[in-house]
């Protein structure tokens, strides 16, 4: 079945950051920091530090990451 | 209005989460603010806040597919919720079209198969209904149709908005509660997902 698009009449206006979703979700900023926090961990990829711990990425991840460690 | 805000119209429940995940994603992918029933607090004047909601939006997407049925509670009836807030919103678009000076909303329905919006709502016979098979890939592929004539969003590509996807379900898994149809968790979701877009 053809489907109609919606027709766009003005271009919505540039996105939001991530400060100013918060704000309009009504999240506490608290809140809002922990989030960015676990994308910002999230996103990164696997890596062992110093003291031999794994950061980065899921737990499932991490953990896949130490067994191929050892 | 805000020409970014997308009103969500879906059922809020286990079954549906992995289409609420990808509109979120897809949504924000795109560049858009998805808004829901989720951010009305229960109170008296919840369906004056419901309409103001859906007014304030350009657009809004509804989600018929889980209309079906009851299996448990005392009666056996569908949840018309979701019908009733397509109503509002072909009310608002109804009215608005006749005030031509002025923006009109713009409304879409989303279905899992084929022409089954024609045997629940033949009301809307002649209008398209979008067609995602139940899948958050589908939900995805739609949105991308639906708006491509979004100038410039931030993501366009079908495999760019899988990534905010998959990332947006990990999220979900790692670091929220088990209910995440409430308005905290909500704006959780829509902002990893912004900085997921970000980042992919």
């Amino acid at each position: 079945m053809p489907v109609t698009r919606f027709t766009i009449t003005k271009p919505p206006p540039r996105p939001l950051s991530a400060a100013e979703t918060a704000a309009k979700y009504k999240l506490p900023r608290a809140e809002a920091e922990a989030v960015t926090q676990y994308v910002a961990r999230d996103i990164l990829p696997v890596r062992s530090t110093p003291s031999g711990r794994f950061v980065g990425r899921s737990k499932a991840k991490r953990k896949v990451a130490a067994k191929r460690a050892r | 209005v805000n020409r970014a805000d997308v009103f969500i119209n879906l059922r809020f429940d286990r079954r549906g989460e992995g289409l609420y995940l990808a509109l979120i994603a897809g949504l924000v992918g795109l560049g858009l603010n998805p808004r829901c029933v989720l951010e009305v607090p229960r109170s008296r004047d919840r369906l004056h806040r419901i309409f103001d909601l859906i007014r304030g939006c350009a657009y809004s997407i509804h989600d018929l597919s889980c209309v079906s049925l009851a299996t448990a509670g005392p009666f056996r009836v569908p949840r018309f919720n979701m019908p009733f807030e397509l109503g509002l919103a072909v009310a608002l678009t109804l009215a608005q079209q006749e005030r031509p000076s002025r923006p009109v909303h713009e409304w879409a329905v989303f279905e899992c198969r084929p022409y089954r919006l024609v045997h629940s709502l033949s009301d809307l016979n002649g209008y398209d209904q979008y067609t995602h098979g139940g899948t958050p890939a589908g939900i995805l592929e739609v949105l991308g149709d639906l708006f491509h004539r979004l100038p410039s969003p931030p993501l366009r590509d079908a495999g760019d908005l899988m990534k905010v996807y998959r990332h947006l379900r990990r999220f979900r898994r790692e670091a929220l509660r088990a209910d995440v149809f409430a308005a905290r968790p909500f704006g959780q979701l829509v902002v990893a997902a912004r900085e997921y877009a970000l980042l992919v």
